[in-house]
């Protein structure tokens, strides 16, 4: 079966105007199928985001290729953003809307007909325990219901492979678990999750392989299990150190 | 893109905005209050200068003055003669309104003495006092002479002196359209762009900042229709942001606010010039919408937007002022120009005046603009580095590629201006250096040095910039054959030219001297007229200006522009084309051959071959093939393919080695 995701030498340059080029992910190759949660493992700056946001075609790859659902991210933007559900800590909510209004005018804009966005709206509200807060206006919502209101943004049209960057960031303890539920809950039905995390708890819990990235470039990708062997090293945190050469 | 991404959108903005209580305060709720109470306070405050002015006397202190005229001064039911007398401090204070100082004596002596009126113009009643004062005075003047002339038993009636007298004959909506013409196009233009400016700022910078861009740009939609989502809205509000604004302006002057007790009352355009100015008014709310969204999009943030909103609203009233000024007139110049001829044809059609043709060609050139301030919009949102506030290495590159290239034609144009004033100066045949003197120093030093200050200040690496790279044998060959090839294409140009535009023989006489070396022994003349120009001209155009240029990547666009550099250079309209041809032949052979050498030699040779055919040079410019009627139409074909051959044969080897 074709993975849902390949990341072939992805690479992206910045020229920072103080500082020269800065290339924030070098090379970056790995790839990830469905039913798989695969974790993007590494300390900030270390590249996650920039990684996340060329699969997800909000940045274009200065070099490398990478395909999303089978179609790559460069030539055919458009049908990558059809496949994914992208949530990072950069994407907001339009704080004048609802969260039922909110899902309605994304699911629209992915094409979906009245037919099938309102029983599809109304299952989301629940998958999320929003349907009482569904009115509300997202600029009065807690930081936990606009977490959870943009996640039924970024699954509302049901993609298959879901890219989240550090999706738990500021979240509290069952916030954020709710969230470690609902990837795995994503795992169950098959669908492909790529996130970014620093938190060491969470990949242990949810991921099936990582890539630990440090300084832009894949320095170790594999199973849990297959890092602490290489590395000989018992904690995914010596693991961690380890391989970043902390 | 699916037809119904960009309405989708649209409908979520504006649904966005209706709940935002603030922008819709200021967008519609406000205007709608504003404008009767501003009319309604302008109105009061007018009536009330009127009560405190206009119903009571003027106070007047007279100094001197005869027995008669302070009787008609008395007599005049608008003027209080102040018993007190003149002083100034009573000016000061405002206890009195004017001062006039007349000359004393008998009434005989009247008339043809000054009378100055000494007021205070901040205060309030001193216009209305003055003028007052001067038809009083009038009528004192004109009763005085009248009875002169009946003591004198003159025939002469001074009541039948004739008077100017001037009568408008336009209609009053004429005038009153015409009034309005001056003004509403520049409310216009202010009312679309402060309109739209909080939705398109929002929308674009406010988003960016929000991280909701970034969110959209996520989704199965294309830039295009994101781009025509935003712009629909900023329209819409835009345009419903001017209709409230004008109806309740006309509104409140319909009810009569505003208008105070003796003034022309307003009136309302006819249906057909409200009918022109709305369309009128659609293109141009294209365009500020368009443009109101470019700098929403150019900016990272909201209030860097707000930051570029004013220079860019400035600019855009500007042209709308022209309306505001009565002898300038709907040309087709400034038909095309945008925003004025909008301006103009709306100010024609509320004086009644609708010249369809002009209508028409405002209509199109304004609809252009607005097409292409589209089009640049939505490639500025398609740029992810403005898109997200980030800076991308290409676009970078490109960007400074471009400053350097734009940076070097600056320098090119300094210097051009630099060699008309002091290479001029010291060519003088009179001046301390004479003409060869100054021709070296002109050289060695005017040419020479700047590029090679401008390279240290730049640091620009020298070699680099100049190209100094031993050169292939094969580039060497091909720069000696092109030059005889060069010589005799220029000739016969020149021959053609002179058809057009003669050569003067002034200027034939004075090339000739010059190349013929006048009193130089030969081997100098060759040092100074081939050898420097060869070094010099060379390391400022084809080393430090072309190598700027280089760097953007377009060949031929600094090919052709070095040579039209290089052309106007030489400061000669009649050697403009030929200079022009060289320059380009010379750009193309850095681009070719990777170094500047084989530019000298084909410089220092062409020169050369100019001062070995000596006094001949002026000859062979101006009279060309008519001196020399061997050379033929098929001689200039040979020679430009020839030419064309080996050009392309060393662009050939550029791509490959």
């Amino acid at each position: 079966m074709q993975p849902a995701i390949t990341a072939d030498r992805l690479t992206k340059t910045f020229l920072d105007r103080r500082r020269g080029p800065v290339t924030a992910a070098k090379e970056i190759s790995f790839d990830c199928g469905y039913g798989e949660v695969f974790g993007l493992l590494g300390t900030n700056g270390a590249g996650k985001t920039t990684t996340l946001r060329m699969l997800s075609t909000v940045l274009t790859p200065t070099s490398g290729t990478a395909t999303v659902a089978g179609h790559d991210v460069v030539r055919a933007p458009l049908l990558v953003r059809r496949a994914i559900g992208f949530l990072s800590g950069n994407t907001g909510l339009y704080a004048r809307l609802t969260p039922r209004e909110t899902l309605w005018y994304f699911g629209r804009l992915h094409g979906m007909s009245h037919e099938r966005l309102g029983p599809r709206v109304e299952q989301v509200l629940d998958l999320l325990d929003l349907r009482p807060h569904a009115d509300v206006r997202c600029e009065r919502l807690s930081t936990g219901n606009r977490q959870k209101a943009s996640i039924a943004r970024a699954i509302v049209h049901d993609p298959p492979v879901l890219i989240l960057d550090e999706p738990t960031l500021g979240l509290d303890v069952l916030v954020a678990s709710a969230m470690v539920r609902f990837i795995a809950d994503c795992r169950a039905r098959g669908k492909c999750v790529i996130f970014s995390t620093h938190i060491l708890s969470e990949v242990e819990k949810l991921c099936d392989r990582i890539a630990v990235v440090h300084g832009g470039e894949v320095k170790a990708a594999g199973t849990i299990e297959e890092l602490r062997l290489r590395t000989g090293k018992p904690l995914l945190e010596e693991v961690f150190i380890s391989l970043v050469g902390g | 893109m699916r037809g119904s991404e960009p309405l989708i959108i649209a409908s979520k903005e504006l649904r966005e905005l209706l709940r935002d209580r603030r922008a819709f305060f200021f967008a519609f709720i406000l205007p709608i209050l504003l404008y009767p109470l501003v009319f309604a306070g302008a109105e009061k405050i007018e009536t009330l200068r009127k009560a405190d002015v206009g119903d009571r006397p003027s106070r007047v202190a007279l100094a001197g003055g005869t027995a008669s005229l302070i009787a008609w001064l008395r007599a005049d039911p608008d003027i209080a003669l102040d018993p007190a007398g003149p002083d100034l401090g009573a000016l000061e204070r405002e206890e009195i309104d004017a001062i006039v100082l007349a000359p004393s004596g008998g009434d005989g002596e009247d008339g043809g003495s000054d009378v100055r009126i000494l007021f205070r113009g901040l205060s309030r009643g001193a216009g209305a006092a003055r003028a007052r004062i001067e038809r009083s005075l009038d009528g004192f003047r004109r009763s005085l002479v009248e009875s002169r002339f009946r003591e004198r038993g003159s025939r002469l009636d001074p009541g039948r002196i004739a008077e100017t007298s001037a009568r408008d004959v336009a209609t009053p909506a004429a005038r009153a359209g015409s009034r309005l013409g001056g003004i509403l196009p520049i409310l216009l233009v202010a009312l679309l762009l402060t309109g739209g400016a909080f939705v398109a700022l929002d929308l674009v910078a406010g988003e960016k900042e929000r991280g909701t861009l970034e969110t959209l740009y996520t989704q199965p939609v294309a830039a295009w229709s994101v781009m025509a989502g935003k712009f629909l809205t900023v329209l819409t509000v835009s345009i419903a942001a001017v209709v409230l604004n004008l109806a309740a302006m006309a509104a409140s002057a319909a009810l009569g606010l505003g208008a105070a007790p003796g003034t022309e009352a307003f009136r309302l355009p006819g249906l057909s010039a409200i009918a022109a100015c709305l369309v009128l008014q659609i293109p141009l709310a294209v365009l500020t919408s368009s443009i109101l969204l470019a700098v929403s999009a150019c900016a990272r943030t909201f209030r860097e937007a707000q930051m570029l909103l004013l220079p860019v609203t400035l600019v855009a009233i500007l042209p709308a002022v022209l309306a505001a000024l009565p002898d300038i007139q709907l040309t087709q110049l400034i038909a095309v120009l945008p925003v004025a001829g909008t301006a103009l044809a709306i100010r024609e059609a509320l004086a009644g005046e609708v010249r369809w043709g002009y209508l028409l060609v405002v209509l199109a050139s304004t609809g252009l603009y607005a097409a292409l301030a589209l089009r640049w919009t939505a490639g500025l949102l398609s740029r992810e580095d403005l898109r997200l506030g980030l800076e991308s290495e290409p676009l970078l590159e490109a960007r400074t590629a471009r400053a350097r290239a734009r940076r070097g034609v600056f320098f090119g144009i300094a210097m051009i201006l630099l060699l008309s004033y002091a290479g001029s100066a010291a060519q003088q045949p009179d001046g301390p250096l004479g003409v060869w003197g100054g021709l070296a120093v002109t050289l060695w030093v005017v040419v020479l040095l700047p590029p090679l200050a401008y390279a240290r200040a730049f640091r620009v690496p020298l070699k680099d910039a100049l190209a100094l790279r031993a050169p292939r044998s094969g580039d060497i060959a091909a720069a000696v054959l092109l030059v005889p090839l060069a010589v005799v294409v220029i000739i016969l140009y020149m021959d053609f030219q002179n058809t057009v535009l003669p050569f003067p023989e002034g200027l034939r006489g004075e090339l000739e001297k010059i190349f013929g070396g006048e009193g130089l022994h030969p081997a100098l003349a060759l040092f100074l007229l081939a050898v420097s120009p060869g070094i010099c001209e060379e390391v400022l155009w084809r080393g430090v200006v072309q190598g700027e240029m280089e760097r953007e990547g377009r060949p031929l666009k600094t090919a052709v522009l070095i040579g039209l550099l290089f052309g106007i250079f030489h400061l000669d309209l009649y050697r403009l084309a030929p200079t022009a041809f060289l320059g380009v032949l010379l750009a193309h052979l850095r681009l070719t051959a990777g170094s500047i050498v084989p530019c000298m030699l084909f410089h220092a040779l062409y020169n050369g071959t100019m001062v070995l055919a000596g006094g001949r040079v002026g000859t062979l410019l101006s009279q060309g093939a008519e001196k020399l009627p061997f050379l033929q139409p098929a001689l200039l074909l040979a020679s430009g393919g020839m030419m064309a051959l080996v050009a392309r044969w060393m662009w050939a080897r550029r791509r490959t080695g």
